[in-house]
């Protein structure tokens, strides 16, 4: 391999320079795309773009969550707050089960149109359904 | 006392954490809880959806459209990206990919300077470590980043970086749900079980690994044959430089981890190993670098010696065609250009090709159960399709 191929440490010298001092370009580095084709699934780029934040807000959210939770669990278990206790905390067998949990439960509802879609195809709606809403609202109109 | 949902994988702290993991923190953790939640939740409840959608209106319209069955999984593929389901589900998936990449590229990078510092504290050049710099990279892994991999496994952005290495360790756990156990040695502990049940007094003086990344399947089979000398080639240095550290923080001392390219292994003699093994290394490999392992597999293998694929299943005539469209989502969405063709190939064929004969060859499903630390039963079994062979012994042995 010639040192002036890419991937080379000669090739990244400049870059690490700058990695060092500026977390901008580190940024960039951390971002990198991977060589090859990116597939385009949905019919524009606009929804590529709309579905990979909608994905990381809920990566975010999800992080957000579990910081609170060990939050919440700390304060309660010591009623001080320590700071970089938060760093170091393993939850406990019965704490990972119910966050993991929470894990599954925030994604359901998040991708909640896409179940949506599995029970319409799953289930045949009958018009015997729609009759009992259609006497819920009566009642409700009433 | 609270059970995780069922399908929930393990949180991601359980990962062992060895004298190479990279420093994180709490909210890495928790990037990675989501990562390995959302993959399961894809692959299990919306993964159902997929084949729904096929069943219920994307095969109905495809028959209409063709007049007659589909043939292949590229129409039933064709048929499905138009499918709004399937195509929400797939940029979904893609995106997991994604994110996991990034997640530990945020935590890496940063620390890229201590990480090769902490390596070269542990690597010996002499002992478990052999590099070379004139080693040209095959063109087929310069021109395509696998799995979706920034600067795949040979990048190096420091002189004597392992970032690659550190990065493809600490997002494994997370990809696989656990279920390759918290050092990601299921395959190797796999291989193990199954020496153990089928050639009980098989005892290989000389083991070669080809394309062992970080050396996640070397190191169990290292490990049960404590007298074997180990070698553990790859074309990348990043990956090999970490392997080598890790291997030490964890006290194996038999494997030498070398830069070295399967398809030319003139350094070794002809018959010098007992074993040769890969995993999930060939659909990483084009067709042609394939045929060339496999004559070199043939020609160091010893008489009397194994050799050993794992692999994912190939695509026989048996298999239906909606598994073979689904097997075959990473070969066009998470970049692995070879998947495809590796899974068409029948691979027994290629070894007789290579010069085994036919009753030497052999295939045999290969499986360890996943144990993990804890209350919790996450168990979930891991199964691979192995293509081997075993080389006849030479008269008088
Ligand atoms: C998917 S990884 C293998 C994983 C590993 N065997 C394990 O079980 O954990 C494929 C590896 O093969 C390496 N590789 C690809 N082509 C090669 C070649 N011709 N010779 C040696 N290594 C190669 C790549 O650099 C990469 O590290």
């Amino acid at each position: 391999m010639g040192a002036e191929q890419p991937g080379t440490p000669t090739a990244h010298k400049k870059q690490l320079a700058k990695v060092n001092d500026m977390s901008d370009d580190l940024n960039h580095l951390i971002n990198k795309n991977a060589k090859g084709r990116r597939p385009q699934f949905l019919n524009t780029k606009a929804e590529e773009h709309l579905m990979s934040m909608t994905m990381a807000l809920m990566q975010e959210l999800a992080v957000t969550r579990e910081r609170l939770d060990t939050l919440e669990r700390l304060v309660a278990q010591k009623g001080v707050l320590d700071l970089p206790e938060i760093e170091t905390y393993r939850p406990d067998a019965e704490a990972e089960a119910e966050r993991q949990t929470a894990q599954q439960k925030l994604i359901a509802t998040v991708m909640r149109s896409m179940e949506q879609e599995i029970h319409a195809l799953s289930e045949q709606e009958t018009p015997e359904v729609n009759q009992q809403l259609q006497a819920v609202n009566d009642d409700r109109a009433a | 006392m609270t059970k995780a949902a069922k399908s929930s994988p393990p949180a991601w702290h359980h990962v062992e954490q060895h004298g190479m993991f990279p420093d994180h923190d709490h909210d890495d953790v928790a990037r990675f809880n989501f990562v390995a939640s959302m993959n399961k939740y894809l692959a299990q409840t919306l993964g159902a959806g997929n084949e729904l959608a096929y069943d219920k209106r994307v095969l109905p319209a495809l028959k209409k459209e063709l007049r007659r069955d589909p043939r292949s999984r590229h129409e039933i593929r064709e048929a499905m990206n138009r499918d709004p389901f399937h195509s929400v589900w797939s940029a979904a998936k893609r995106n997991t990919m994604e994110q996991r990449q990034q997640i530990s590229r945020s935590i890496v990078l940063p620390q890229a300077d201590d990480l090769k510092e902490r390596a070269d504290a542990l690597i010996s050049e002499a002992r478990n470590l052999e590099l070379d710099p004139d080693l040209a990279l095959p063109s087929y892994i310069a021109s395509v980043d696998h799995h979706c991999m920034p600067g795949s496994y040979h990048t190096a952005l420091i002189e004597g970086d392992v970032s690659a290495g550190a990065n493809y360790d600490m997002g494994m756990f997370a990809t696989t749900g656990g279920a390759m156990g918290q050092l990601t040695d299921m395959a190797g502990r796999a291989v193990v079980d199954w020496l153990k049940a089928n050639h009980p007094t098989f005892a290989p003086k000389r083991i070669l690994d080809i394309g062992c990344t970080i050396g996640h399947t070397t190191l169990p089979i290292a490990e049960a044959f404590p007298d074997a000398e180990v070698i553990a080639i790859d074309v990348a240095a990043p990956v090999l430089r970490y392997a080598a550290a890790r291997a030490a923080s964890l006290g194996i001392d038999n494997v030498r981890f070398v830069q070295a390219d399967g398809e030319d292994l003139s350094r070794f003699e002809a018959g010098s190993f007992d074993m040769v093994y890969t995993s999930m290394f060939l659909h990483e490999t084009s067709n042609a670098a394939l045929r060339n392992v496999m004559a070199e597999v043939q020609r160091v293998l010893a008489p009397g010696g194994l050799t050993l694929h794992l692999e994912q299943p190939s695509y026989t005539e048996d298999m239906p065609l909606y598994e073979q469209f689904i097997r075959d989502w990473d070969a066009h969405n998470n970049n692995e250009p070879f998947w495809s063709r590796l899974h068409d190939l029948n691979i027994l064929d290629v070894m007789q090709d290579s010069g085994f004969s036919e009753p030497e060859l052999f295939t045999a499903r290969v499986a360890a159960a996943t144990v993990l630390e804890g209350p919790e039963d996450h168990g979930r079994g891991a199964a691979w399709h192995a293509y081997g062979a075993q080389k006849t012994a030479s008269e008088g042995e």
